[in-house]
């Protein structure tokens, strides 16, 4: 009688048994089942690793190359998801902090293309934070043509803000 | 402002301002009038005027509702942007590398601006 392996194409499980088919040399089946995996799950680091020791193992270079810059792209996007994450958690532990905003545009209205000149003729590159003091203080952090709006407690001294500026640098 | 017309306060005011030049690593400072003309300039930059021209005119028209402190931090740079009018209708521009000691820019800048 004839044993038909039946599976669950959602389960994580799956990439395990890929992997034994690399193993077993079975290429085309290991491919064939990573496919299927793709199909009902998400990509992930692990999946694109695994698919590239496949083209490896079958000699596609080309294969090989488009899977390792995919798997450049969905690391990058990983590592940026990351450090959001350890950012959010440092900032939601800082007493100091009264409201976090987030925006699409430079937070001074008409102040961008007036110091556009001065950055770009002094070689001084493009604003990455600004912290603004006034009767309150703020901090604005930039990423990804995005900024975050810190706005401080009325009782927040500067070297607070300076400090709490440097530590999001650090965050790696 | 009427503290500008003493030559007392003038003086320290000018030392203030040699102090924000003392400290390592600034590479500018300049001081505009309510009419942006320079009144005090310190620079190692040899052409500016055509690349500040647009900030002054910012600041002009600007003046009553715009922040009292600028810290605008590039990857390399530090550029603080300062005005009180209550005390002086102009406006200060300083630039320096970005590890420069913040605080004591920052200490001198006020008290030239009395925002102290």
């Amino acid at each position: 009688m004839e044993e038909r392996l039946t599976y669950d194409p959602k389960s994580p499980l799956i990439l395990d048994l890929v992997e034994e088919y690399i193993t077993h040399y079975l290429y085309e089946e290991a491919e064939t089942l990573l496919k299927d995996y793709l199909k009902e799950n998400p990509i992930t680091k692990k999946a694109v690793e695994i698919w590239m020791r496949i083209a490896e193992a079958q000699g596609d270079r080309e294969k090989y190359e488009k899977l390792k810059e995919k798997f450049g792209k969905i690391e990058k996007v990983y590592s940026q998801e990351k450090l959001k994450i350890k950012e959010r958690e440092f900032l939601q532990g800082r007493e100091e902090i009264e409201e976090i905003i987030q925006t699409n545009d430079f937070p001074f209205e008409g102040m961008e293309e007036s110091l556009y000149p001065l950055l770009k003729g002094f070689g001084l590159g493009e604003i990455q934070r600004i912290i603004m003091e006034d009767s309150t203080i703020y901090l604005y952090v930039t990423k990804d043509s995005k900024w975050t709006e810190i706005k401080f407690r009325s009782d927040t001294k500067f070297p607070q803000v300076t400090w709490i500026m440097k530590s999001l640098e650090k965050i790696k | 402002m009427d503290y500008e017309k003493s030559g007392e306060n003038k003086m320290k005011q000018f030392d203030y301002l040699q102090s924000v030049m003392k400290v390592p690593g600034v590479r500018a400072l300049y001081v505009f009038d309510e009419k942006g003309n320079e009144v005090f300039r310190e620079s190692t930059f040899s052409k500016d005027k055509e690349y500040y021209k647009n900030l002054v005119e910012y600041y002009a028209k600007n003046r009553g509702k715009i922040p009292k402190l600028f810290y605008l931090f590039t990857d390399t740079h530090l550029v603080i942007l300062a005005q009180n009018p209550d005390a002086f209708k102009g406006f200060v521009l300083c630039i320096s590398f970005k590890d420069t000691n913040l605080g004591l820019l920052r200490i001198n800048i006020k008290k030239f601006l009395k925002l102290d």
